[in-house]
């Protein structure tokens, strides 16, 4: 097994990529750290998918830099350790930018930016005197092009790509790689979210990517394995699209 | 030229920023710079006037939402428009990320990246109104690649350029142009090696990374900001304009341009 032995905290992983990826690292040996700002969800979720010994849930609100350090703290406590750490809690968030409220746009910076730096630095700070460890964000396609009425969404997802260079670069003297995954449109409660703003549909996103159809929660997740893993030894700081060819394509 | 047109620039008392205030000036641009400290204000304002400009000058913290709806507010009321707006003001805040006090990267993103959402949003809602308008975010080569120490920074300039690319998209119907421009190492205090600051870095290793052999001046980055803010760029939106001496280009590890 690939993560055999291994401690693995995936932020925001009640629901979606994140449960997604929780569960195929479980599957390769690693034992899970599930967060949702809920603890009572984190922990129903962390039952549901792996016994005792190998899952378990800590309700953390990621966008505070202290609930950022206790989820780290916790997870040591409890498994010994920390190998991986996936910041993939986030949010969308439509709108047109000039009705945005200042108060949500700020809620969105500090969850999907300041709360990926918090986690990340939590987890490094563990990582470091191990000389060893490995931090995925999520990002986003929208980290590479913009869409109307995401400014505050595309914003952080550009700065992920930029905060993974650095991070990579930071870090690397301590063995510890950093990098980004981008998906593209998936099949997500947030997709389904999403499109009940009837700002797109499932037609226009057919439409749009060149293999025609919605990626998987379980595809995003196999990417995510391989940069967590071995497979991946040389690689960091980089942006990983899983995209179905989305950002290759430059028509109309 | 620009006669009459009413420009906002952001963190305009020195650096980039003055230097930018001063050319829009010269190419008969009404003027209205901003600091965080109202105390140079009237001393620039002054310094534009005597040399014919019309300006203005508005202390605020653009860091925060209310003081920039306030400064673009005193603007309208002074000149009754806002043609061009500069999200210039930005800081940086160099350190090992591993040390670097949450607090401190939190202070450089409401800085870099809000106060210029905060900036663009009060300036597109003016705009939308007149019909026509430019907004230009001050990014950085750190827009586009990494620098370690500087996890803030990278993150907040990258930010720069999504941000660049929806609001260009968005207010394009508007008649709102959007437009990042990515200087590299100009000769101001927040790009020379400062050692209070833990800067990890010399003159020399900049002349010698940079292709054309040196530092920009402010003046540089002023001239292709005035362009950009021009109708000789009316089909100019949602692009990223580096001015970096070649920066960016180069993929070694030292330019040709720094052996003497």
């Amino acid at each position: 097994m690939k993560l055999d032995g291994k401690v693995a905290v995936i932020t925001g992983s009640s629901m979606g990529i994140g449960l997604a990826i929780a569960e195929r690292f479980l599957a390769e040996g690693a034992r899970v750290t599930i967060n949702s700002r809920s603890a009572a969800k984190a922990q129903e979720v962390a039952r549901s998918i792996g016994s005792e010994e190998m899952a378990w849930g800590v309700g953390a609100d990621v966008s505070h830099a202290r609930d950022a350090e206790r989820l780290v703290h916790e997870t040591v406590d409890h498994f010994g350790r920390i190998d991986i750490m996936v910041c993939n809690a986030g949010t969308s968030f439509i709108r047109s930018a000039e009705t945005i409220d200042t108060e949500d746009w700020d809620a969105v910076v500090n969850l999907n930016l300041n709360g990926v730096f918090y986690s990340a630095q939590a987890a490094a700070k563990k990582m470091i005197p191990q000389r060893e460890g490995n931090i995925l964000l999520i990002g986003s396609i929208l980290g590479r092009v913009g869409l109307p009425r995401r400014a505050a969404y595309c914003a952080t997802k550009h700065a992920l790509v930029g905060l993974t260079k650095v991070l990579a670069l930071d870090w690397a003297p301590y063995g510890i790689r950093v990098n980004d995954l981008a998906p593209g449109y998936i099949a997500t409660e947030m997709n389904v979210r999403d499109q009940s703003t009837s700002d797109y549909t499932d037609e226009d996103i057919l439409r749009r990517d060149p293999m025609g159809r919605y990626g998987t929660v379980e595809e995003i997740a196999e990417g995510a394995l391989y940069l967590v893993s071995d497979a991946s030894g040389y690689v960091t700081g980089i942006d990983l699209p899983i995209d179905g060819g989305w950002l290759s394509y430059g028509g109309w | 030229m620009a006669d009459g047109k009413v420009a906002v620039i952001t963190g305009s008392s020195r650096g980039i920023g003055w230097a930018i205030a001063q050319e829009l000036g010269s190419r008969g641009c009404r003027v209205a710079i901003n600091a965080r400290d109202g105390k140079q204000l009237d001393e620039k304002v002054s310094e534009l006037q005597a040399r014919g400009c019309m300006a203005m000058g508005t202390a605020a913290d653009v860091s925060r939402a209310g003081e920039v709806a306030r400064l673009a507010q005193s603007v309208v009321d002074h000149w009754g428009q806002i043609d061009i707006w500069i999200n210039n003001a930005g800081g940086t805040v160099v350190g090992d990320s591993m040390d670097l006090d949450p607090e401190d990267f939190a202070e450089i993103i409401d800085l870099n990246l809000n106060g210029a959402f905060y900036g663009s949003q009060v300036a597109a809602r003016q705009m939308a109104s007149q019909g026509a308008g430019v907004i230009i975010q001050m990014g950085s080569i750190f827009g586009s690649v990494a620098a370690p120490r500087r996890a803030a920074y990278v993150a907040s300039k990258h930010a720069l350029v999504g941000l660049t690319k929806v609001l260009a998209d968005e207010w394009a119907r508007f008649g709102i142009r959007v437009l990042c421009i990515e200087p590299g190492y100009i000769n101001t205090d927040l790009a020379l090696p400062n050692p209070q600051t833990g800067d990890d870095y010399s003159v020399r290793d900049i002349e010698a990374r940079t292709p054309v052999g040196r530092y920009g001046t402010p003046m540089e980055v002023a001239k292709v900001v005035a362009f950009l803010v021009s109708d000789d760029a009316s089909y100019m939106t949602g692009s990223l304009v580096s001015v970096d001496g070649g920066w960016l280009a180069h993929g070694g590890w030292r330019s040709e341009g720094g052996q003497q």
